[in-house]
């Protein structure tokens, strides 16, 4: 196959390329020109999650039983976020910590059995991003995604207490109705 | 005049119902022009939550419902 490019085709393709960028680039400097950008907010959270597991047998030398497992977490966090009309973008960090207690039933395999309540300890820091859209000036919504990077003390993984390293990610951090005043 | 009340009134058979969809829709329209909200503090209930689980047995992606309160200053 052979390109003919001819010198005048060529600066003219360039021209072309040259006059779309300078558009979007336009557009993009209008879009930066109205957006508002905060200083930083200071956010704080008290999160509770729970679930129930149920560890099947899987054959000999398998565990089987149930684990409720009830999580409590404080967050204290900085954010910053860029207001374009009712939309606002923002991302940040939180510094979170918290208990997680563990009711459990567990037998086979080296375990033998656990059965008791034990309790684990969570310390991290959890990068958050972000959208909110105010539908009134007072009511807004948001949806969050985030990242928890924990270190988790504690009988974790039934081999005894010790400190593990436990990154989590959150697809759907929350999903919030917020109200400001 | 009177046809529209009589359809609303059918539509609408208790009044408060229809005031209250009348301020809805203005509150609404009051609303469209305005930019984004410039109070200092926010608050708000986490209604939904998609999280990664923790467990040596079992890991997996857990929805939840009410899961916690936000306090915020801007």
């Amino acid at each position: 196959m052979i390109l003919d490019f001819n010198q005048h085709s060529l600066q003219e393709l360039l021209s072309s390329v040259n006059s779309a960028c300078k558009k979007k680039l336009s557009v993009f400097r209008s879009f930066l020109a109205k957006t508002n950008y905060s200083n930083f907010t200071l956010s704080s959270s008290v999160n509770y999650s729970n679930y129930y597991s149920k560890i099947e047998e899987k054959g000999f030398d398998s565990n089987f039983g149930e684990i409720d497992y009830s999580k409590w977490l404080l967050a204290f966090g900085l954010q910053k976020s860029m207001n374009y009309k009712k939309i606002s973008f923002y991302y940040g960090l939180d510094l979170f910590g918290g208990l997680g207690i563990k009711d459990c039933d567990i037998s086979g395999g080296w375990i033998q059995r656990l059965d008791g309540v034990y309790y684990d300890l969570w310390f991290g820091i959890s990068p958050v991003i972000g959208i909110e859209y105010n539908i009134v000036s007072r009511i807004s919504v948001s949806i969050e995604t985030s990242l928890d990077l924990a270190l988790v003390y504690g009988n974790y993984d039934f081999h005894g207490v010790k400190l593990n390293f436990e990154p989590l990610l959150n697809p759907v951090n929350a999903i919030s109705i917020n109200y400001s005043f | 005049m009177k046809p529209l009340l009589l359809i609303t009134g059918s539509i609408f058979r208790n009044k408060v119902q229809l005031m209250m969809l009348v301020l809805m829709f203005g509150f609404i329209a009051q609303s469209m022009g305005q930019e984004g909200n410039t109070k200092k503090y926010q608050i708000g209930l986490n209604l939904f939550s998609l999280k990664q689980t923790n467990n040596t047995y079992d890991s997996r992606f857990q929805p939840a419902f009410i899961t916690g309160i936000t306090f915020k200053r801007k």
